[in-house]
């Protein structure tokens, strides 16, 4: 019985701090950034390069993936610990502005959502499957990749994010 | 009385379960093991053989099996995961070996004397492309003789796609030279990795064709909430995998003529 009380009490902790695990799995990226010249759901063009010195997530989602819907408060709570210094990018994955538009009014992201029609931009960034994120430095540099949802204001990412120049 | 009438309802009027040729029969794999084969017949000459990821017994697989024998397709689905006491898990797929599809395609081909096409699904694709990869290897002068593969959502990934890299394929891409049809949902990110993937198939010869299915997911057919679209598509599978057929024989035409 003492046994079996440790072991449910250890896979307890487990999957509690399981909310942090994600972290660990943001993969340290080098090589060239691509180009990311888009329209904004509000019908803004949107530049990468407009963003040099401050923090980029650029985000690849798309509204059939569970795991993007899941993820999107996080994010919105990151941006809102992270301040003005820190942008969000949401890229939809080709999908029509109508059902997006749905989307975002049900899920409501606090964070620019823009438009790939035709995944010319997704194709040059390398995404193949949803959701998968990069964090782009001050200098313009991808310096980690995920593939998958995660907590996105836990304080280990806080960390990792504010160790970034 | 409504449930009397319920019940007669599905005996006689459900396509697929009255007056059917249906059954399973048992084939011989290599080292004395045997597989459980749910088979459809048809007088008609095509015969499809499907690695199903759950062995033909899906509601959808099940009635469009049914429906193509309706429509001149023999159907043969082989339940290769209880031949090896396997659970229904996509790692159990990468436990059958090649030498089972193999002897199944031999055996589907010189057994029924029909031509024979090969389908599978999702995770299953894998299992089926590096089976066919051998048989080709093994079978040099009788590639004339396979109608082609359609291949449902497949998932050949090697491992999960890393953001920011080429997507990596398992070996049996771009190792065999059978015409294949790839049919993918339009709302699946695995849509925008197929035309690096059917460029490395077409390296090893084999040509593809690419249809997307607006409106529906990978899996569409085994979806637990489903998408209008994906109710309609999957009442529809037959229909599509019949067409892929004819397409598969445009694609060997293509090629003969070349």
């Amino acid at each position: 019985m003492k046994t079996r009380l440790v072991l449910f009490v250890t896979l307890c902790l487990c999957s509690i701090s399981g909310l942090n695990f994600a972290t660990s799995e943001l993969k340290p990226f080098t090589g060239h950034t691509p180009p990311l010249y888009l329209e904004s759901l509000d019908g803004e063009s949107v530049d990468l390069r407009d963003f040099r010195s401050k923090l980029l997530l650029v985000n690849f989602w798309a509204t059939y993936c569970p795991p993007c819907r899941v993820e999107i408060p996080s994010m919105n709570r990151l941006q809102a610990r992270m301040g003005d210094d820190f942008v969000i990018l949401a890229v939809n994955m080709g999908e029509s502005a109508d059902d997006v538009r749905r989307f975002v009014e049900e899920v409501e992201p606090e964070f620019r959502i823009l438009l790939d029609h035709d995944g010319s931009v997704l194709q040059e960034w390398k995404v193949f499957a949803v959701p998968s994120s990069f964090i782009v430095d001050r200098k313009g540099n991808i310096r980690y990749t995920l593939f998958g949802a995660t907590e996105w204001d836990s304080d280990e990412m806080i960390a990792l994010l504010a160790s970034l120049q | 009385m409504k449930l009397v009438l319920a019940w007669l309802a599905v005996t006689f009027f459900i396509p697929g379960v009255w007056a059917r040729d249906t059954g399973v029969m048992t084939l011989d794999l290599v080292d004395e093991d045997s597989v459980d084969v749910r088979h459809y017949k048809s007088a008609g000459d095509k015969l499809l053989l499907g690695f199903a990821c759950d062995s033909g017994n899906g509601v959808a697989e099940m009635a469009a099996a049914a429906m193509l024998a309706d429509n001149e397709v023999e159907v043969w689905m082989p339940d290769l995961l209880s031949a090896h006491f396997l659970p229904d898990l996509k790692s159990s797929l990468r436990e059958i070996p090649d030498s089972d599809v193999v002897r199944l395609i031999n055996t589907a081909m010189d057994g029924s004397g029909k031509f024979v096409y090969l389908l599978s699904s999702g995770s299953g694709s894998a299992l089926l492309l590096r089976g066919l990869a051998e048989w080709e290897r093994q079978n040099p002068e009788r590639l004339n003789e396979l109608g082609g593969v359609v291949l449902l959502f497949p998932r050949l990934y090697a491992a999960s796609p890393e953001p920011g890299r080429e997507p990596l394929y398992i070996d049996a891409v771009g190792k065999t030279k059978t015409p294949v049809i790839i049919l993918e949902g339009e709302k699946t990110p695995n849509k925008w990795a197929l035309p690096a993937l059917a460029e490395k198939m077409r390296q090893g010869g084999s040509p593809v064709s690419i249809s997307i299915i607006p409106g529906v997911r990978g899996y569409f057919y085994k979806q637990k909430n489903p998408y209008v679209a994906e109710d309609i598509v999957s009442n529809q599978l037959s229909g599509l995998i019949k067409a892929s057929l004819v397409r598969l024989d445009w694609l060997r035409r293509d090629v003969a003529l070349r």
